[in-house]
């Protein structure tokens, strides 16, 4: 009789206990929880945390960081959005202001108080986050795509750094006859290879879609020319494994002094600087190549946006307002030594090296993918699915151009509802 | 908790008015299970269901569309390739890792100098985490500085580097390796385990009657593991069927989506592309074929459990 009670007893407070428990915290000061991709420099992670820190004791909140890697921003932001918790701040690096607008917190007049002390925002960072005329996310900095090259290569080849696509194939051609590569990824990865195909296209003149965003426009003379270009390329100058190639893929590559021509955010300069001596010293870079339609380079400009979920929004705006503006900006973007741009078209630079000047510049050449068309939910389906990186491995695993386009165009047709 | 309260508790002897008063506190116990189960996997489980059946975003409800989502991707050219890659995949994988663990197995049962050791080390590629052993053969398999492309160029034995990676066949047999090698000790250890449960008197009887090695394993061995190279060969079928972590680190799909496997389609279109009823309809065409390895697995567990 004893025993079924107390075991009763026993297992009523357990569970009572379990109930009543909650993380100890201080529960007079508020938390705020920011997520953000991780910066390959500590220094850069170190600073923004120490600025935060600094905010947080000013308005007597405790700041959680977390630091993902950039790869993982999108399920970060798709989970949060879904399950309405999570950060109060995240770190956007997609569509996703145009695909969840309600999910994000209109910071309209933040951004406006930037734009009035700065000078204006640069065109990417408005296609990026501004919806239906709104702001929902606040411009952070850009890694702009630019061409890395190894300046004593190619002066030993009498060259000059290439200015179009068909002066790198050139320039790649004389690089491989000497043992060395120009490369472009061109695998299932989110950013170099997106980077690769997308600038390409648009370079010969391809787009997916017309300015309206609706009508397919894929299936053209001039995405058939960009293909054969990129065929060539990789049959006459680019290493054989570059379908397999990721983000990470060049970068190694490079260091490893086997590349002497390639597409990347300008990252490679900082490792190298620690990890590979020898080649430090020749690297410079340059505006990613153009081609007979110009010059466009698909990357992502950070923002940071205020979730609707969050309890705090006015204190969440604060923060983000206090880490994107100008002072605390330009200190944190010296600590990417060069790889960061600031969105912002009046934000005075202190110094940066000669060999990294093209980088502000670059930011201008950025287009998202969806282009020439407005970023929508479609335009990031098709990107999310590498469907146009998947038409270009095709061309180059020697399917017919013309059938590569055309299954990419019926791709697409599905994705836009026009079966 | 002593022995009488034990010997109150075997129903055997307990009164009919006792067994009651327990059996309500038997009840409490798996309760905590019970919820814990009902709340961790039945109500994802079905949520996931109803999911599929809607075209639900991220973020957003959706509304209710029938089998539309099923429809959409029978009719789709990427998700019948990844069916294709699946069945492959799996068939592939657990048949060689099968094979490699029988053998690894008879091996590992002789005895010989390091024995134990030799067991210990076969376990490990089981035991290190997935996404750190992919990481390594992704390194291993590096066009610019895998080792067997550089190992091979320098010995003279390549003349170009071997594009693993970016050739759809080499990239399915590359994902296959992988999963091989790590699931092979899993194949030998439960191999090994049955062989030990085999009465030695039947060997030496075969021995004495002058059959050979081949005969004896022909006759003794195979028979004697039947229930656990049943049992061990569909639990491989459901972790092999459901793999993400090797192709999410290793291919992530390519090259043209000829390494996708429905995990990692399911995660890429309803996580990156935001399309949560079309990735939970991906993932839901793995129900139906788990079911069946599921009741099957039961059936041989009962029957070797008899």
């Amino acid at each position: 009789m004893r025993w079924p009670r107390r075991a009763l007893l026993l297992f009523l407070a357990v569970v009572t206990s379990c109930l009543v428990w909650s993380p100890v915290g201080d529960a007079q000061q508020p938390r705020l929880g920011i997520t953000i991709s991780s910066w390959f420099i500590p220094a850069a992670n170190d600073l923004l945390k120490e600025m935060a820190a600094d905010w947080a004791k000013q308005k007597g909140v405790t700041v959680d960081f977390e630091f993902i890697s950039d790869t993982d921003l999108v399920a970060k932001f798709t989970t949060a959005a879904e399950t309405g918790a999570g950060p109060d701040v995240l770190q956007v690096a997609s569509l996703h202001p145009h695909l969840y607008p309600t999910k994000l917190v209109d910071v309209t007049d933040v951004v406006t108080q930037l734009e009035s002390r700065h000078g204006g925002i640069v065109q990417i960072a408005k296609d990026a986050a501004v919806v239906n005329g709104r702001w929902r996310a606040v411009p952070f900095y850009a890694t702009p795509q630019v061409l890395n090259y190894r300046e004593d290569v190619l002066k030993e080849l009498g060259e000059q750094p290439p200015d179009t696509w068909e002066d790198a194939l050139r320039i790649g051609k004389k690089v491989k006859a000497r043992s060395m590569f120009w490369g472009e990824a061109l695998g299932h990865c989110p950013v170099d290879c997106i980077t690769t195909t997308y600038s390409i296209l648009w370079a010969y003149g391809a787009k997916e879609v017309e300015k309206d965003g609706k009508t397919i426009a894929l299936n053209s003379p001039e995405t058939v020319k960009a293909l054969e270009f990129i065929k060539r390329a990789a049959d006459e100058a680019w290493p054989p494994g570059v379908l397999g190639w990721d983000n990470s893929s060049n970068n190694r590559a490079f260091l490893g002094g086997q590349l002497a021509m390639t597409i990347n955010a300008a990252t490679i300069w900082y490792a190298a600087k620690r990890q590979a001596p020898a080649v430090f010293p020749h690297i410079n870079h340059a505006l990613i190549p153009r081609g007979p339609a110009g010059r466009a380079a698909a990357f992502w400009p950070s923002s940071l946006a205020v979730m609707e979920h969050s309890k705090q929004k006015e204190l969440a705006k604060d923060l983000v307002r206090y880490l994107t503006d100008g002072p605390q900006l330009s200190r944190w973007l010296e600590k990417t030594e060069g790889a960061g741009a600031s969105l912002l078209k009046g934000l005075a630079e202190k110094s940066r090296d000669p060999k990294l000047q093209v980088i502000p510049k670059a930011v201008e050449w950025g287009r998202l993918p969806g282009w020439p068309g407005p970023p929508t939910r479609e335009a990031a389906e098709v990107h999310a699915k590498y469907l146009l990186v998947d038409m270009a491995q095709n061309a180059v695993k020697g399917m017919p151009i013309p059938k590569a386009v055309e299954q990419a165009v019926a791709e697409m047709k599905r994705i836009y509802g026009q079966q | 908790m002593g022995a009488r309260a034990i010997a109150d508790l075997a129903p055997s002897q307990a009164s009919p008015r006792r067994l009651g008063r327990d059996a309500v506190l038997g009840y409490l116990w798996v309760t905590p299970a019970l919820l814990l189960l009902g709340t961790l996997v039945a109500y994802p489980f079905l949520l996931a269901l109803y999911w599929s059946l809607t075209s639900k975003t991220a973020g957003v409800a959706g509304t209710f569309v029938g089998l539309d989502n099923f429809i959409y991707l029978l009719g789709d050219r990427i998700f019948r390739k990844t069916l294709g890659n699946t069945a492959v995949f799996t068939v592939a994988s657990v048949s060689v890792k099968l094979v490699i663990g029988m053998i690894a197995a008879l091996v590992l049962d002789q005895a010989f100098r390091g024995r134990n050791l030799a067991r210990g080390l076969f376990l490990l590629p089981w035991i290190v985490p997935t996404s750190l052993s992919a990481l390594a053969w992704l390194w291993i398999y590096d066009d610019m500085f895998g080792v067997i492309s550089r190992l091979g160029m320098d010995l003279g034995v390549l003349r170009t580097p071997i594009p693993f990676l970016a050739d759809s066949l080499l990239a399915m047999l590359a994902i296959i390796v992988v999963n091989v090698w790590r699931g092979v000790s899993f194949f030998a250890i439960s191999f090994l385990a049955g062989m030990q449960s085999i009465a030695g008197e039947l060997y030496e009887a075969a021995a004495i009657d002058g059959a050979g090695a081949g005969r004896r394993f022909w006759h003794i061995t195979l028979p004697g593991l039947r229930a656990v190279m049943a049992v061990a060969t569909l639990f491989s079928v459901i972790w092999t069927f459901s793999d993400f972590t090797i192709v999410h680190v290793v291919t992530r799909g390519g090259p043209a989506n000829s390494t996708h496997l429905l995990a990692t389609l399911a995660y890429q279109t309803a996580i990156i592309g935001g399309k949560v009823g079309e990735g939970l309809a991906v993932s839901s065409f793995m129900f139906p074929f788990l079911l069946v390895i599921i009741f099957l697995q039961l059936h041989f567990l009962r029957r070797s459990e008899d």
